[in-house]
């Protein structure tokens, strides 16, 4: 699959601060990649780095196979970005802000212009704002004018850094469906912190803690758990003998009762080979007629719990 | 998606990415808002206001005896040019502070760049659209309106035109390099004061330090403050008058150098 993104070793330090250390990530073309961490933990660093805002201290980037130091302007040609908190000029309206972006862009008549300016207002719902100066613009509605300015240009590859986060859920729930509508054109890189979105949305995902890259997976892997998979196997009766067949089995690693009441037992299942788990635990456990199988399956996390378990649960990256 | 057929990538490449757009901005801040008409209105009063009122007065005086009956001809040119040249650098250094530092603080430079504009772009829109506006307002219309009103209260009589060409370009070199002075030191300081502070101390210390170090006027702008109105009176010029135009006219590009190579280094 190709790369949109790909960093190595990419590091960055402000006056002895390390905000960024040796980052190795790798966003695959057309996805959704959530970019996960609590605040400090180098997210905003790494959007300004992959943008040339700033300059890694270590390590090197490519967006589009552009090196993210010396072909910048290249990189930004094909780039839609939203900033963490978007500033625009207040005494501009909408539409002469969207202008003002769309002509860093293309060149062509005035009106082809307008109307690409247009078509952007739509989409982002603000035609009937696109008048007024931005300085009387809601959060919301500044930040559906950061998602038109950001991808008036049709970009290959859109950066949006927490584009939810100051939203209401319904200004939450706006920008998550802009998003959806714009996956099939373009990649999408984005960085947050509300873990229900990612879920809602991104096929891929990195998490990053202390300027340190923790985790990158697929969605789906990352949900799925890392190292040992476990399985929950609710039974009924006496499941003893049972659960001493299942620790003798030389692929499972241990087995973990996690809650009782009554003749009901809750285990977790840990195994170490995944085929021969699909293939004979559950057969296993129903093999004793002293108990009935009531749940059996595969453990989901959710993201939450992959995070706080992958962050340790601090609140803060730094 | 009509659009899409008819528009085309802009062309501009390298240290050039974003100047058209940029520059139509700047300029735009300068001659399409209510800037146009304050800044008329704050440097016609401020220039031709006070010359106007000084010819009212003399006009009213009775004329001490053996005056030349070219004086208040030429006490309107001594006076307009010397609070020209004042006046133009303190006006030009008051309207760029916002150029760099106040984008920069206001998070719209980094918006900006975060968009295909090469970072020499945005300096040199920034010193061109300022320099336009303060060239165009302050100091191109006001010496037209000064001609005219010479010429209503002589009865006729207009200011030569090769000194006056000769102090206008004098008067430009100047303003410019307190323009690019300010702008270089912007993308060196964080805050407004410390910039402010030093372009209006040099300019003013021009007041002071030559009385006591007259040598430093053959080596600073400082000179321009008598030269420009002397070029007008038709006084003599000192033959190393050279060095201080040289000079000056030499460190506005090598601020404008310097402020874009400071610029290109900028964490944003």
């Amino acid at each position: 699959m190709a790369m949109v993104i790909e960093t190595l070793g990419l590091s960055k330090s402000f006056k002895g601060v390390q905000a960024l250390q040796g980052l190795d990530l790798r966003v695959p073309e057309h996805s959704i990649f959530g970019f996960l961490g609590p605040n400090g933990a180098g997210k905003s660093t790494t959007i300004k780095l992959l943008l040339g805002l700033i300059r890694p201290t270590a390590g090197a980037g490519k967006v589009f196979g552009l090196d993210i130091v010396h072909e910048t302007v290249a990189i930004r040609k094909r780039v839609g970005y939203l900033a963490q908190d978007p500033r625009y000029y207040d005494h501009m309206t909408a539409r002469e802000t969207l202008r003002l972006t769309a002509r860093f862009f293309y060149e062509g008549p005035a009106g082809a212009i307008e109307e690409r300016v247009n078509e952007t207002l739509d989409l982002v719902g603000l035609k009937e704002k696109a008048d007024r100066p931005i300085k009387g613009f809601s959060g919301g509605e500044r930040q559906r004018l950061g998602i038109a300015q950001a991808q008036i240009n049709y970009p290959d590859l859109l950066i949006l850094d927490e584009p939810a986060a100051s939203l209401d859920p319904m200004g939450r729930k706006d920008v998550l469906d802009i998003m959806e509508r714009l996956r099939k054109h373009c990649t999408i890189f984005y960085s947050t912190h509300i873990l229900d979105d990612v879920q809602r949305v991104s096929d891929s995902v990195a998490i990053m803690n202390h300027g340190q890259l923790v985790a990158q997976a697929p969605i789906g892997e990352l949900l799925a758990g890392s190292g040992r998979t476990i399985y929950n196997v609710v039974v009924k009766g006496d499941g003893a003998v049972a659960r001493r067949t299942l620790e003798e089995q030389p692929w499972v690693a241990s087995v973990e009762a996690t809650e009782e009441a009554g003749q009901t037992a809750c285990w977790q299942v840990a195994v170490t080979d995944d085929e021969a788990a699909e293939a004979r635990l559950l057969r296993l456990v129903l093999s004793d007629e002293h108990c009935t199988v009531t749940e059996f399956g595969r453990r989901r996390y959710n993201l939450e719990e992959v995070f706080l378990g992958l962050v340790g649960g601090e609140q803060n990256g730094r | 998606m009509a659009a899409n057929a008819v528009l085309k990538p802009v062309r501009e490449t390298g240290w050039r990415s974003g100047f058209g757009n940029l520059l139509r901005k700047e300029l735009g801040l300068w001659f399409g808002t209510s800037r146009l008409w304050k800044q008329t209105l704050l440097w016609t009063l401020l220039l031709n206001g006070v010359v106007a009122l000084m010819q009212v007065m003399l006009r009213n005086e009775t004329p001490a005896t053996g005056a030349p009956p070219d004086m208040p001809f030429m006490m309107g040119i001594q006076v307009f040019f010397s609070l020209t040249m004042v006046a133009i650098p303190v006006g030009a250094i008051l309207s760029i502070q916002d150029a760099i530092i106040g984008e920069r603080q206001l998070g719209t430079a980094a918006w900006i760049l975060s968009k295909p504009v090469a970072r020499p772009s945005f300096v040199l829109t920034k010193f061109l659209a300022h320099a336009a506006g303060m060239t165009t307002l302050a100091v191109l219309l006001q010496m037209a309106i000064f001609v005219v009103q010479m010429w209503f209260w002589s009865g006729g009589t207009l200011p030569e035109a090769l000194p006056m060409a000769k102090a206008l370009g004098l008067l430009l070199a100047h303003m410019y390099f307190y323009q690019a002075l300010y702008l270089m030191l912007s993308t060196f300081f964080t805050g407004r004061g410390a910039v402010t502070g030093i372009t209006l101390g040099l300019l003013f210390s021009g007041q002071i330090v030559p009385q006591l170090l007259p040598w430093t006027l053959k080596v600073t702008p400082w000179f321009f403050a008598q030269l420009v109105p002397g070029v007008m009176m038709k006084s003599p010029v000192p033959d190393w008058a050279w060095i201080p135009i040289t000079i000056t006219t030499v460190l506005i590009p090598v601020f404008l150098g310097v402020a874009v190579w400071r610029f290109q280094r900028e964490e944003l």
